[in-house]
């Protein structure tokens, strides 16, 4: 195997991963997942890549884990196409002295399957080709390596050859390259790469069938070169030597504007400029820069919350178990000790306590009793707490959706439920579950006071309220497994009402 | 003539398992067949052994979940399944309840009352539970109130249902917990107790 491709590769892959849209891995029709599960855990454990996620909320280990593997997946795949278009790649072995010709040439490969993967849902065409020089004015090519000429193009590219300047007489006229489009209705991004240059074009969709004219200098918008010289197999972007991060934002700028954009149904038109901004130099610079700031905003935001979470258990433990404790303590080396049964009362209310922080922290009961039983025991301990009147129902059993779902669901109707608590004063609560037609429809509404959608949407974003917003990760979250919606309608004085609906397959 | 009980018991646990296999032997009609720790086990010799009763554990290792585990042990043929668990939330007894198991008992209780629930079941009484689940008027919720002052009135699950913008399956599941809350066998007992206990003089929310 060869190392600096692999190398490459992997560190593209593992940026690439990390922030991999779940979208991507359907995009890329990947289909083998269950026949390759062993190897991804594998993978995934070898590398421990992942660990990272483990740390973000807590459905990071569910959902990012999930993440993860599709990405896992789709790196197996990639790879997989990567090598599969290099011949005996596996048996190559690497001397960093010896990078040139046939590694090259690889590493080329690799870089644009991988780019084209990554735009696979918009990639129009990926194909080797066989071409003449002149079609190619700016991609610096060798004609010299080159490895398959076809007969009919041979000729051709000989004619075509000679009428351009006289070659010399033993020289190949023809070069294959790689060429990968991706289109949306108007723009077209056109790269090609052979021998250590990869080269992007921003052409208008109606021109792109004359390649030769419509990829002019002016629009050719970035170039990967990699450098042979001084260092071999490092790719760099506009002459200069690119990291795996800018590497990585580059084809993520790709691929968020085009996949983003065709998916969104954005005007066509907002599509060119912003990637190709993205892509020349300057400009991808800032991006990146831009995007490496979103990402420690990002980690403040998971420390902030790892932060928030270990609050919360040590205020929970402070409140309810430290003091019942010390209570009980008092009461047994008091005048008047408490009788055994009032003992018993007292561990029990500490031990209902610490399982309730427990459940809190990780369902244990979601896995154990399924959904429809933990949000029934949800709304009892509402009703309990508030002694409002309180209507569960659900009649038919609840298919068993994936324990990611189940868990955001859980977190969803539990949410919900605090916030009832905390602001509606509601003297009636009712959580409704219906399935039919491959729809689950969870509802949760209380008469209670109610609050203005818009005023309150308001005054999260000045106090930065967590629930709503939650919520919306969440579906989003679930949106990973099944087409999901999310909606909270409330009016003053009307009470409010959750509804979460999601098309599942059986 | 006393029938003989015969038991198997499926408990992780070992003290407890322990102490009920002593404290049920003692028992002059009680015949504790078998013990075992597993699942997979537990139903190997509930088949094997044909006990009356198998007093079931809900956590037990290496099961899939305690609703499979009841699922599985109220399968086998002519046993009944008794629940005996530190589990205390209604939410799951009643997920437990509704899969057909003949008793739930808390794990607090004594051995004296586990045979006498046993016993219960041998002659027919179903389900079985621990005295603190059917501790009447005192579990009662806010919603169960408002069913009773209008069983109390006499309606029926139909006009329920729409007053209280539930379905009648809702309905029906209250007033089937109410039954087991109360220790009542039927809805005329429970109309009965609704009447008697004041529930139809009382207003009903808006
Ligand atoms: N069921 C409800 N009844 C009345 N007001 C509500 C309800 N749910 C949410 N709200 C209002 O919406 C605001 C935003 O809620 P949320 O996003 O959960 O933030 P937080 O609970 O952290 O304040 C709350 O501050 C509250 O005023
Ligand atoms: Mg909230």
């Amino acid at each position: 195997m060869n190392p600096i491709v692999d190398k490459t590769i992997d560190e593209f892959l593992k940026y690439l991963i990390e922030v991999m849209p779940p979208l991507v891995a359907d995009k890329l029709g990947i289909t083998e997942r269950v026949d390759r599960a062993n190897a991804v855990n594998k993978v995934g454990t070898e590398s421990g890549q992942w660990g990272r996620f483990s740390n973000l909320r807590e459905y990071s280990s569910e959902d990012m884990g999930r993440r993860a593997q599709q990405a896992i997946y789709q790196s197996l795949w990639l790879r997989e196409m990567a090598y599969r278009m290099v011949p005996g790649h596996k048996e190559t072995k690497y001397n960093p002295d010896e990078f040139a010709g046939e590694e090259i040439e690889e590493a080329t490969r690799a870089l644009m399957t991988l780019l084209s993967a990554t735009l696979k849902g918009l990639v129009l065409e990926f194909n080797e080709l066989v071409s003449d020089v002149p079609e190619l004015a700016p991609l610096r090519l060798s004609t010299t390596d080159v490895s398959e000429v076809r007969e009919d193009t041979a000729n051709q590219a000989q004619d075509n050859g000679s009428e351009r300047k006289t070659p010399a007489p033993n020289e190949k006229k023809s070069i294959s390259y790689l060429r990968c489009r991706a289109s949306s209705s108007t723009w077209s991004l056109s790269m090609r790469g052979a021998h250590g240059r990869i080269e992007f074009f921003l052409v208008p969709v109606l021109e792109i069938f004359k390649f030769s004219r419509s990829e002019t200098p002016g629009r050719l918008k970035s170039v990967l070169q990699m450098d042979d010289r001084n260092a071999p197999g490092i790719w760099s972007i506009d002459k200069l030597p690119a990291d795996p991060d800018e590497l990585y934002y580059l084809i993520r700028s790709l691929f968020k504007t085009l996949v983003f954009a065709s998916a969104q149904g954005l005007k066509d038109d907002m599509i060119g400029p912003t990637i190709f901004e993205n892509l020349e130099g300057a400009a991808l610079r800032a991006t990146v820069r831009e995007l490496l700031l979103a990402e420690q905003n990002m980690a403040q935001k998971i420390v902030s919350q790892q932060e928030e979470i270990q609050n919360r258990i040590a205020r929970d433990l402070h409140d309810a178990v430290i003091a019942d404790i010390m209570t009980l303590k008092r009461q047994l080396t008091s005048e008047r000790r408490i009788n055994d049964s009032e003992l018993i009362e007292g561990l029990d209310a500490v031990s209902q306590k610490l399982r309730e922080i427990c459940q809190d922290l990780a369902p244990r009961d979601l896995i154990d009793w399924g959904l429809k039983t933990v949000i029934a025991d949800l709304l009892e301990r509402v009703e309990q707490r508030t002694g409002a009147d309180c209507t569960f129902e659900c009649e038919r059993d609840l298919p068993e959706f994936p324990y990611p779902v189940q868990l955001h669901v859980y977190r969803i109707v539990q949410e919900s439920l605090t916030n009832i608590e905390k602001y509606a004063q509601a003297s009636r609560i009712m959580v409704f579950i219906e399935v039919s037609d491959n729809i689950a429809k969870f509802t949760i509404k209380d008469n209670g006071k109610g609050v203005d959608v818009t005023e309150a949407e308001a005054r999260k974003s000045v106090e930065g309220g967590t629930g709503q917003s939650g919520n919306k990760e969440r579906a989003e979250m679930i949106r990973c497994y099944y087409p999901a919606r999310l909606r909270f309608e409330s009016e003053q004085g009307k009470g409010s009402t959750t509804t979460l609906e999601m098309r599942y397959n059986d | 003539m006393m029938t003989r009980i015969g038991v198997l018991i499926v408990e992780d646990h070992q003290v407890t398992l322990e102490g009920l296999t002593t404290g049920l032997s003692r028992e002059s009609d009680i015949d504790v067949l078998g013990t075992a720790t597993t699942s997979d086990q537990g139903l190997e010799m509930a088949v094997a052994l044909k006990p009356n009763i198998i007093l079931l554990d809900l956590h037990l290792p290496g099961s899939t979940g305690p609703k499979t585990t009841v699922h599985s042990f109220c399968a086998v043929d002519g046993a009944h399944v008794i629940v005996f668990s530190g589990e205390n939330r209604m939410a799951f007894i009643q997920a437990v309840l509704s899969i057909g198991v003949a008793g739930y008992l808390l794990k607090s209780e004594n051995v004296g009352t586990v045979a006498d629930a046993m016993r219960q079941v041998m002659i027919g009484k179903k389900p079985v539970l621990s005295a603190e689940l059917v501790s009447g008027e005192t579990k009662i919720t806010k919603s169960e109130q408002e069913v009773l002052k209008m069983l109390a009135r006499g309606m029926k699950y139909n006009e329920i249902a729409e007053l209280r913008q539930a379905s009648p399956a809702t309905v029906r599941k209250q007033t089937e917990l109410l039954l087991l809350k109360l220790g009542l066998e039927s809805r005329e007992q429970l109309i009965a107790w609704a009447v008697q206990s004041g529930y139809g003089n009382l207003e009903l929310e808006p």
